[in-house]
């Protein structure tokens, strides 16, 4: 088989240039491709990091106090002071509970019992019921956390108040039975969030839309760019040409790597100055796992050109292989470790989660390959993977 | 590489599309510096020859060279050789005229003061000079089709290959464009043309006629004429051609009846038979008849009975 292709002359770079060249002027004269290299990657930064929060507060609550005393109020009123959530309503029944909840009024309710102060003064156990909305399961984690919480410190605050009180008195133990919560902690947990502190989901985010906007740069932008010759016929002309396919490959990819990087350029700086989220690590080693990340997204968007004959196969095959694995697999959306075993399978076969986890790595805790190899590593072999079988497919299908 | 005398050489040509036969054993030699017209309707196999021929769909049985070179072990070199217009208008059209040129140039490798003098003489010939920087899109289609020429010889090829260059032009740049066919091949390059346009296979030296992918007659246009039309053509002139027309169609010595703008166009195995069947029935049915004479047959009348002939003999692919 080797008979069949004799003598290859050498890759051309003028051929490669007048490629893109050509490439380069259909964007900056296509006004939507344009918009979309430049405008995507600002508005994807706004969108998720002002759109898309994790961070919960405000937590809109319901209180149905049955005591109404003042032992009941100085408990609502510290809940109400700590900032996390908002009153919806003082609720006068269960039922107004429920319907708070069901209308999406309130995401968490408080149900303090009859004769609260009561047991509580008499030191004997009490519970209060906490009722969060399981239906958007990130908030009721988070709601639920909040509201133990407030319980916790409300029953340490009595049990030391009740013993400066009742000094001579015989000392009574824990008043308050929270919601999952045992006796008053003999041992206090203090924890302490390390290299994200304020727990800011923006610092988590930023890294995350590196991740998406050079899957849609590397891998859809190319495989449009290549199937709109295939749709518009122009890529018969170059066909007949003696270009080699390798070297049409490397001058339609060529003007999508330095998109790129403008746009990693632009997410790293306005994340700086507009959301205040620092680099940590090196901006060096944040350029170089970029660039591994972005050779596999140009493998899987040539990968797609041969196999799409149009815009919109190809805008499918794109979304399904590049656009949501970077999404949802990723580990920016949806953390991987509470995933099903199933799932978490298939996330080690896309680029996404060692990109993710390498480029959170460099930006918020500042390591740098010494402990981010493994998914140098894994990002080389499996961008060297499908640039192989891309670049064959491509000299296969075009040559 | 000395020059063969011959451009292009095809034995036993074949390409299947799953079971469909596109192209079915043809055998073919264009001479060099000749314009060759491959004609036939839509469907009937031009383009998969054309495009096996330009090396970018490998045929699925037989041989063929262009250039001197094998179309499946040769392609780069023999890509060389060639330029290439199809019918889909395939320029960048939001690059302007200079551009296009330039990155054609590029692709082809073409470089340095050779470069210049080729753009040069590509915006004269296409008679855009003083148009370079307007968009291509911008053009009409005539003079998209002259640039689309130019960027196609840009690298001097021996051969070049047109394929349907000319559908969907205005007649005016149609024929400018047949003159520019002209001036190459006078430059000797070898030009291999596909059309469905019977005025213009007249502008052709030799003519080849493919039909369900089989080749069904070669020859010059004029040999065409003379050994495919075997039967006598007569044209006829009358005051009320509608009703001359079904009337002679049920006359047994008359093969059969066109329309050819104002006039019927009666085919016939007997002359002076149909003459005088002209006469009488169109007497008896009371239209007054102008002119009977007896024309020579146009291309077009030759393919519409070289087919008929080869269909009745069980020809066609499919």
């Amino acid at each position: 088989m080797t008979q069949r292709r004799p003598a290859r002359r050498r890759l051309s770079w003028r051929t490669i240039r007048a490629i893109l060249r050509r490439e380069f002027i259909d964007v900056v004269r296509d006004r939507r491709s344009l918009i979309l290299t430049f405008l995507y990657p600002i508005s994807m930064l706004i969108m998720y990091g002002y759109g898309i929060r994790y961070d919960v507060d405000n937590v809109p609550l319901t209180i149905l106090d049955y005591d109404e005393t003042p032992e009941s109020r100085d408990l609502t009123q510290q809940m109400l002071r700590s900032g996390y959530f908002h009153l919806i309503r003082w609720a006068v029944n269960e039922r107004d509970v429920e319907r708070d909840l069901l209308t999406d009024a309130s995401k968490a309710a408080v149900i303090i019992p009859v004769r609260f102060s009561e047991r509580v003064r008499a030191g004997r156990p009490v519970t209060v019921q906490a009722i969060v909305d399981g239906a958007d399961s990130n908030t009721a984690t988070i709601a639920q956390g909040y509201l133990l919480a407030m319980l916790a410190r409300y029953a340490a605050e009595l049990t030391a108040r009740s013993a400066s009180l009742a000094s001579g008195t015989p000392y009574s133990a824990p008043a308050l039975a929270p919601v999952a919560l045992g006796a008053a902690p003999a041992i206090e947990l203090q924890s302490r969030v390390w290299y994200n502190p304020e727990l800011k989901s923006v610092n988590f985010i930023v890294p995350g839309v590196i991740a998406v906007i050079m899957m849609i740069v590397g891998a859809i932008l190319t495989a449009f760019s290549i199937v709109k010759e295939k749709e518009r016929g122009t890529i018969e002309q170059i066909l007949v040409s003696p270009i080699r396919p390798l070297e049409m490959m490397i001058g339609k990819i060529i003007p999508y790597v330095i998109i790129a990087f403008i746009d990693l350029a632009i997410i790293v700086t306005a994340g700086y100055f507009v959301f205040h989220v620092p680099i940590k690590g090196s901006l060096v080693q944040l350029a170089i796992f970029s660039l591994l990340y972005l050779t596999s997204a140009l493998g899987i968007g040539v990968f797609v050109s041969t196999i799409a004959d149009n815009m919109q196969t190809a805008m499918l095959a794109a979304i399904f292989i590049s656009l949501l694995p970077s999404v949802l697999l990723s580990g920016f959306v949806f953390p991987i470790e509470n995933m099903p075993v199933p799932i978490r399978v298939i996330t080690y076969f896309f680029p996404g989660r060692y990109f993710v986890t390498a480029i959170r790595g460099i930006y918020l805790k500042g390591v740098g390959i010494s402990v981010l190899w493994p998914e140098a590593v894994l990002l080389l072999c499996f961008s060297t993977a499908i640039v192989w079988l891309s670049a064959s497919r491509f000299q296969e299908k075009l040559g | 590489m000395g020059r063969s005398p011959l451009a292009v050489e095809v034995e036993g040509l074949t390409r299947v599309f799953d079971s469909f036969v596109a192209v079915d054993h043809i055998n073919l030699q264009v001479a060099s510096g000749t314009v060759f017209g491959f004609l036939g309707p839509n469907g009937a196999g031009k383009s998969t020859t054309i495009r096996m021929l330009c090396g970018i769909l490998r045929p699925t049985a037989g041989r063929a060279t262009v250039g001197g070179f094998d179309v499946v072990r040769q392609t780069e070199q023999l890509k060389s050789s060639i330029g290439y217009m199809s019918q889909r208008f395939s320029l960048y059209e939001d690059l302007t005229v200079a551009e296009n040129l330039l990155f054609f140039a590029g692709i082809y490798n073409v470089r340095g003061a050779q470069r210049d003098a080729r753009v040069a003489w590509a915006l004269e010939m296409a008679g855009l000079r003083g148009r370079e920087g307007v968009r291509t899109s911008e053009l009409a289609g005539g003079w998209r089709q002259r640039l689309a020429l130019g960027c196609a010889v840009l690298h001097e090829p021996p051969i070049l290959f047109l394929d349907e260059p000319t559908s969907g032009v205005d007649p005016a740049s149609r024929r400018n464009f047949w003159e520019m066919i002209g001036e190459l091949s006078a430059r000797g390059i070898t030009v291999f043309v596909t059309t469905h346009y019977m005025d213009e296979a007249e502008h052709c030296d030799e003519l080849a006629l493919i039909y369900g992918g089989k080749l069904v007659a070669t020859g010059s246009p004029a040999t065409l004429k003379s050994r495919y039309m075997t039967r006598a053509l007569l044209e006829v002139e009358c005051s009320d051609v509608m009703r001359a027309f079904a009337a002679l169609k049920a006359e047994p010595a008359i093969a059969g009846v066109a329309l050819f703008g104002t006039n019927l166009h009666v085919i016939t195995e007997d002359e002076e038979l149909a003459r005088q069947a002209v006469t009488t029935r169109l007497g008896a049915c009371g239209i007054t008849l102008q002119r009977v004479e007896r024309i020579e047959p146009s291309l077009e009348d030759a393919f519409v009975s070289i087919i008929e002939a080869s269909g009745t003999n069980g020809g066609g692919a499919t």
